[in-house]
């Protein structure tokens, strides 16, 4: 009996555990836009400002926001500074390298790589109106990934107890 | 210039496919390289002592040579390699550079200029946009401590004064080199001749004279030289007058009303001028607009021609009476 309830237990916790985590991913993935939103405001600031040349940029934007995000601005930074492989290619680079250890989606991905596409080979018009571009695109996922948040994050945690409530129920 | 330095400020911007052609060539040829040139679709030369070179995979060879060259050796620049090359002379920032690319050229840390050529954009005749570039011209600059020697007499009146001096050259033959040191001699003094040194500000429009990277110097233009680095000269020249109280102002390439217009301010304040104006001949700057009011006015007492064979900055005669300059 005791093996029965332990067992019990823990699958409710494990189903529990596993809705928190998509909930969890969800919640992130807005995190994780918003920093990138913010990186791209301060960076197109820079740009603008400072007259400083892109891999100072670059190093300059990855120290004002969150590390998770910080990591993509600071490497792309000193392998422009480098100068072995273009500005473009460095940034597409390291998107691919680090997009794993966020929890953006395809399409977040696929915007991310847009934004290395005019990176280094346009004037200063160029550069602005395209990270203005990458921003509204960004504050459009934004806004959709925190539709799916309030829609689904409370659901796949709810989902999760029930579902380990109902497996218990059935296996007992 | 060492190989050392010809690696970190020339070499490493050139496309992969240039760089091992170059570092086959001899260091004592390699010294003397004054032009590496780019051109889409065409192979890079290389200037050496003013005579050009074409880089083929097995080292240089003449131009006329070059039709019964092995084809297997030719290096063609494409499109890529220049995309590539501009890229990494702009640091990938061409929007910082892009005043400087709209004037025609870049600047490298320690003063060599990279031209561009390509395809221009304007708007109500102002260059808007250099784009779709098709040429890079490697322009190395060299600082010569002493090559001053031969003509600093010429320039200087006593021991705390020198003449409002003009140096007229065609390009490349070593006015930039020569204003440089002259810059330096005048700043630091000359012991040999007793002269003491007084305070210059030092116009560098281009970058050229001074190299400065984060405003710092990186050739040695004197103990007293202030330099505005970067700055149009005629607005510089004032600017220096009002704020740094020099003694001497020097800039390079005098050409527009605006420049005459600022050097005859300087001269009515009582601050000396050395400047340096393109041409072959003084009979030549008569001709030209602007550059000969500013020799009738009398502002410049000594004008020092240079001799545009390959030596650069040779001395071919000097200017000392109105009579003479004024003919």
């Amino acid at each position: 009996m005791i093996l029965k309830i332990l067992g019990s237990v823990l699958v409710i916790i494990a189903s529990s555990a596993v809705g928190y985590y998509i909930s969890f991913t969800k919640r992130k993935r807005v995190a994780d836009i918003e920093d990138f939103i913010s990186a791209f405001i301060f960076f197109r600031n820079e740009v603008e400002y400072s007259s400083q040349i892109l891999s100072k940029v670059f190093k300059q934007t990855s120290k004002v926001i969150s590390k998770r995000v910080a990591i993509f601005f600071n490497e792309t930074g000193v392998l422009i500074e480098e100068n072995k492989i273009s500005a473009s290619d460095t940034w597409k680079m390291i998107v691919k390298k680090n997009h794993e250890r966020l929890y953006l989606d395809n399409t977040d991905i696929d915007i991310l790589y847009e934004f290395g596409e005019k990176l280094g080979v346009s004037y200063i018009e160029g550069h602005l109106s395209n990270i203005t571009l990458i921003i509204e695109k960004l504050k459009i996922q934004l806004e959709r990934a925190k539709a799916e948040y309030n829609r689904n994050g409370k659901m796949f945690r709810i989902l999760g107890i029930i579902s380990g409530i109902t497996l218990v129920i059935v296996l007992v | 210039m060492n190989y050392e330095c010809f690696n970190k400020e020339i070499l490493c911007y050139l496309p992969d496919r240039v760089i091992e052609p170059i570092r086959m060539i001899d260091y004592s040829i390699l010294n003397n390289i004054e032009e590496i040139r780019l051109r889409v679709n065409r192979p890079p030369m290389v200037n050496i002592s003013g005579k050009d070179f074409i880089l083929t995979q097995k080292g240089l060879c003449l131009p006329h040579d070059y039709e019964n060259y092995i084809v297997d050796n030719i290096i063609i620049i494409s499109s890529s390699d220049m995309r590539r090359c501009f890229d990494k002379v702009s640091k990938s920032s061409a929007f910082v550079f892009a005043e400087d690319i709209n004037k025609g050229f870049i600047t490298l840390e320690g003063g060599h200029r990279v031209g561009i050529s390509g395809k221009v954009v304007t708007n109500n005749g102002i260059v808007k946009q250099l784009k779709e570039i098709s040429g890079l011209n490697f322009r190395i600059a060299r600082e010569i401590i002493g090559c001053s020697e031969n003509c600093i007499n010429e320039i200087i009146r006593n021991s705390i004064d020198i003449y409002n001096t003009l140096i007229v050259s065609p390009p490349q033959c070593g006015k930039t080199t020569l204003l440089r040191d002259i810059t330096r001699v005048i700043s630091s003094g000359y012991k040999k001749i007793e002269f003491e040194g007084v305070k210059v500000g030092l116009i560098d429009e281009r970058g050229e004279i001074a190299a400065c990277i984060n405003g710092v110097p990186q050739n040695n233009i004197g103990l007293r030289t202030d330099v505005l680095d970067c700055c149009p000269k005629a607005i510089g020249m004032l600017m220096l007058l009002r704020s740094m109280s020099p003694r001497v102002i020097i800039t390079d390439e005098l050409g527009d009303k605006h420049d005459i217009d600022a050097i005859l301010q300087i001269h009515n304040a009582g601050v000396r001028i050395i400047a340096t104006v393109h041409g072959y001949d003084l009979e030549e700057l008569k001709t030209k607009p602007y550059i000969k009011d500013i020799i009738a006015s009398n502002v410049f007492e000594r004008v020092l021609i240079l001799d545009t064979g390959f030596k650069r900055g040779v001395l071919k005669s000097v200017i000392k009476t109105m009579e003479e300059l004024i003919g």
